[in-house]
């Protein structure tokens, strides 16, 4: 009953994340400036996320920022600064009131709290935080001694912070260095041995060189760990593409496992060329087990793996049916799905939830490897594609994935910089755009209501 | 032009043919590249302190997700040479003779690491001896390279006395080094035993000698890791097994749903409910978990209607898993045996022919069901007490895992229904009590055909999801054929020999080889 469904907001969350974890959980970051944290921050939370795992990142350089408007010098960060030292404490706690509305009241399950937290004080005030709520915690520090690395994350990220809106490179070098430094006074780093022994969390060392990790206490810290011992920082792209267009994609017909047409044939050449042109080193060509992505990778002339996971998705008995068939054998079907298209889930068939969990471990060896590309399916690299983007749930179902065009994908900073190359072979469209009306009558009439009254609010003044 | 496609019978996988003929496939399999070069997982580690247990049960789960792999325990060898043990005193380090022929073990074992990793299709090979010494571990190294092998070191330490007690009372007092001894006795002998190591040990050292190692330091029962170097997708999946492994006493629960109305028509798959007699299992396995009397029993099910309502009855929270449903029938989805026969009378025989690798067409095959219930093994291995509520050839998948059963073995699991097995892990193994709760039920069983003519298409097995059971360690000493190898001389300090020794053990030879590269 979609109704009921929808007035659950719990019901949401993966089912079979529960299991994970029986408490919300603080992840706590550790570590000098530029070493990573906001990165690990930004990447884990953007997985969590994609696992149905609701995760959000509490910055605490951008509170400062709200309340320090104009930063000016690094002297703000010197330990002797008092006044200074009492807005960031400030910061903090409201930081933490956020967090406790997130895990309490907006349906969080893992909270993030990106800042140095390099001193036992400061982690003793969150660990008072924790135990007020009946949080668990889980610390991840990240410990780096490499001056090469330290300065190329500099450069990468902190010279366009909106801290140095227009100085001199070496100027923010320089500023930052120093900042660094005011911290290195009193930075005191997890001790495993006496101190913090009986704490949960993960030392990592020198970009993922080595890893330290105590007392993990659950299935989802230890899936982090696993995550973030599995991610690098080495440049690679990964590319993405469907098989060519297929004789089903001709009759508008979903799933099944036809053959590619003649145009289809034709982008599989294309492709090759493609990738002679990019003169890639060491590609890993993927594609699923259906014949339409093994035909495709067939004319390049390279190895391949088939990975079953990269199925497409599961239509159940709607399989090899065009959609005017399925609106007219089913309905009811045909209209749950436009009203939630991500959790919708076919009879007999699978969800684009389904299809997340089932991919999983593709995610987790695409962080894994080097230059890949994966020939998969609509569907499928939908779901992939939200996983680099940081898309929801609610976008997922809808992201334009066209025949015939190859993404590319490269990790630059916090994100993912995407180049779309269309290889200009022609091919029917399978996209179908969100509905735009808006299946739930009586809510569009209510929004409608709250519209005309803000008018009339804006009016009377 | 692109080569012609034909789909592999039993397993439906495309490959590209010659004249209709699949031919052998330049690069495809069943799923990715494990591990390429073949691995050498090195134990480390006082006696006592996990590092067989560690040993089998990993062996057990890579061989289960298909990756060939297989222990060479030096102690195995050890006793095949010296037929007798009398005291610690063999394990003293300056008893020089004692020394030479646990050197000789040690190479012999690795000789067969290298046979199996070259020669008989093995992927890893894990060394489980203490390996203490940076000598023999330097050893070990060296052979690694001259034969292309990746080395990955899994070091045990533990100072905890009630840990290492509670092991030596589990294993080693049963060990049969100590079968004419009592139990006080051997527990003294074992503790002097470990005290002749301790006097060389030297801890894998990740700050200076030992920081380009790749290896895992797993410090108090896995209250603490500390990873080095994990340098491919094979480590850092056996990371994650040993992290999410724990020892603490506790017991799995396995089960199918309760007979259901497909059950009683024969009928395979499909979402019906349960019948009479399964609501009745349903209410007497509610009884049954009342009668355990366990602390915090999770329970956990498919998205199957039939094991939903089952647990249902049970009173108690319950967790549904997709990756539990059951194996997804394809095109004979809700038939009958006898309807599929008809129907197809082809797939029918082949799925007798393999029925491991033997996909429904638009199905899974028991090899898929392997990969997609992956994610469960993992939960139950951080888990205490859980009852699984799941189907059958879920359950022969799950009871392959725990019961070391290979994949050929796997499809025939006798896994009857209103039955639960209990499995409780026990010293190196899994201990299993199967309890039939009394209410009546068809027998949805079918045994091996007496004549399974092996056709002549095979079966990509490489890198497929193959589970293999766990091959037997080897025991055969080799020592006398290390006679006919080459022998080169050794310079006194690669062995650290003290003065004389007092065995009264006979050995065949005096030669002691420290070169690591058996020819």
């Amino acid at each position: 009953d979609p109704e009921s469904y929808h007035s659950c907001p719990s019901y949401n969350v993966s089912s079979w994340a529960s299991y994970m974890t029986n408490s919300p959980t603080m992840i706590v970051m550790i570590g000098l400036p530029a070493r990573g944290k906001t990165y690990m921050s930004k990447k884990l939370t953007r997985y969590l996320n994609w696992i149905g795992v609701p995760t959000k990142v509490f910055n605490l350089g951008v509170y400062r920022r709200e309340a320090v408007k104009a930063y000016k010098s690094y002297d703000f960060f010197r330990h002797d600064n008092e006044e200074a030292m009492e807005i960031r404490k400030q910061c903090a706690l409201v930081a933490l009131e956020d967090v406790k509305t997130y895990l309490n009241e907006e349906g969080g399950q893992i909270a993030v709290f990106d800042a140095t937290n390099t001193t036992r004080e400061r982690r003793d005030l969150i660990l008072d935080f924790i135990q007020e709520n009946a949080y668990k915690v889980f610390f991840v520090e990240s410990v780096c001694d490499d001056p090469e690395v330290i300065a190329a994350n500099i450069l990468d990220v902190k010279v366009s912070s909106p801290d140095y809106p227009e100085t001199h490179r070496e100027r923010v070098m320089d500023d930052f260095l120093k900042r660094i430094e005011c911290y290195k006074v009193t930075y005191q780093p997890l001790d495993p041995d006496e101190y913090d022994k009986d704490l949960s969390f993960i030392k990592v060392m020198n970009v993922g060189r080595r890893y330290l990790v105590n007392r993990v206490q659950d299935y989802i810290q230890s899936k982090i760990v696993y995550y973030l011992m599995n991610i690098h920082v080495h440049s690679h792209s990964i590319y993405l593409c469907r098989h060519g267009e297929s004789e089903h994609n001709v009759q508008g017909r979903i799933g099944g496992d036809s053959e590619l047409s003649p145009r289809g044939r034709q982008f599989a050449s294309a492709l090759r060329e493609f990738i002679e042109e990019h003169k890639l080193s060491d590609l890993k060509v993927w594609t699923s087990q259906l014949r339409r992505t093994i035909q495709t990778a067939e004319e390049l002339g390279v190895p391949y793996e088939q990975w079953k996971i990269l199925n497409e998705i599961d239509a159940g008995v709607c399989e090899e049916m065009t959609y005017e068939m399925i609106q007219n054998t089913f309905p009811e079907e045909f209209a749950l799905r436009d009203q939630d298209k991500y959790h919708y889930r076919y009879p007999g068939g699978e969800s684009y939830q389904d299809l997340v969990q089932r991919l999983e471990p593709v995610i987790m060896e695409l962080e894994r490897q080097g230059n890949v590309l994966v020939i998969c399916h609509q569907a499928v690299m939908r779901c992939l594609l939200a996983y680099f983007l940081d898309k929801s749930g609610d976008d997922l179902p809808y992201l334009k994935c066209p025949l015939h065009t190859v993404m590319k994908l490269t990790p630059v900073a916090y994100g993912c910089k995407v180049e779309m190359f269309y290889l200009n072979v022609e091919a029917v469209n399978t996209h179908r755009d969100r509905p735009l009306v808006s299946p739930h009558l009586s809510l569009w009439c209510s929004l409608l209501q709250y519209e005309i009254l803000m008018e009339n609010i804006k009016y009377s003044f | 032009m692109p080569r012609e496609l034909t789909q592999n019978r039993i397993q439906k996988i495309w490959i590209p043919s010659k004249d209709g003929k699949p031919s052998m496939p330049r690069t495809s399999h069943g799923g990715p590249h494990l591990a390429n070069p073949p691995t050498v997982i090195v134990m480390v580690g006082l006696p006592a302190r996990g590092k067989t247990y560690i040993s089998r049960k990993l062996t057990r789960y890579l061989n289960w997700i298909g990756i060939p792999t297989k222990v060479f325990n030096v102690g195995e060898y050890r006793r095949e040479a010296v037929k007798h043990y009398s005291t610690y005193d063999f394990f003293k380090s300056d008893n020089e003779d004692a020394v030479k022929i646990r050197q000789q073990c040690a190479l012999a074992a690795l000789r067969d690491v290298k046979t199996y990793l070259t020669e008989e299709e093995g992927q890893v090979a894990v060394f489980d001896a203490t390996n203490t010494t940076r000598e023999r571990r330097d050893m070990i190294l060296e052979f690694g390279a001259v034969n292309g092998f990746k080395i990955f070191f899994i070091e045990s330490v533990c100072d905890d006395p009630n840990v290492i007690a509670c092991n030596i009372l589990e294993v080693k007092v049963s060990s049969p080094d100590y079968q004419d001894c009592n139990k006080t006795d051997a527990m003294e002998d074992f503790k002097k035993r470990i005290e002749c190591y301790r006097m060389n040990y030297q801890p894998l050292d990740p700050d200076q000698y030992d920081k380009n190692l790749s290896f895992i330091k797993v410090i108090d029962v896995g209250r603490r890791f500390l990873v080095n170097r994990i340098q491919d997708h094979i480590q850092s999946r056996i990371v994650y097994y040993l992290m999410n492994i724990h020892v603490q006493p506790r017991s799995i629960y396995l089960c199918r749903h309760g007979e259901s109305q497909h059950n009683l028509q024969g009928r395979l798959g499909g979402d019906s409910g349960l019948s009479t007699r399964g609501r009745k299992f349903a209410g007497a396995l509610a009884k049954f978990v009342e009668e355990q009397n366990l602390k915090d029993l999770k329970v956990w099910t498919s998205q199957m209607r039939r094991s939903i309502q089952t647990a249902e009855a049970l009173n108690v929270p319950y967790e549904q898993w997709k990756a539990l449903n059951e194996i997804d029938g394809g095109v004979c989805e809700e038939m009958t045996y006898e309807e599929m026969r008809e129907r197809f009378p082809d797939e029918f025989a082949l799925r007798d022919q393999d029925k491991y690798y033997y996909r429904y067409p638009s199905g899974e095959s028991y090899q898929d069901l392997v990969q997609r219930v992956e994610p469960v093994i993992m939960g139950l291995e951080r888990q205490e007490n859980v009852l699984v509520v799941c189907h059958q050839a879920v359950m022969r998948c799950l009871l392959a895992y725990f019961l070391d059963k290979s994949a050929d073995e796997m499809p025939y699991l006798k896994c009857p229904l209103h039955t639960v097995l209990k499995l409780t892990p026990v010293a190196y193994g899994c201990k299993v009590e199967s309890i039939t709760l009394n209410v009546e039920a068809v027998n949805t069983h079918r045994d091996r055909p007496e004549e399974v003519k092996r056709g002549p298409s095979t079966l990509i097995r490489r890198n497929s999801v193959t589970p293999l059971t766990s091959p037997e360690p080897s025991k055969k000493p080799r020592i006398e054929g290390l006679d006919d190898t080459i022998i080169r001389e050794v310079t006194p300090t690669q062995l650290t020999l003290c003065s004389t020794s007092h065995t009264t053990l006979a050995l065949s030879t005096q030669h002691w080889l420290s070169e690591a590269c058996l020819t």
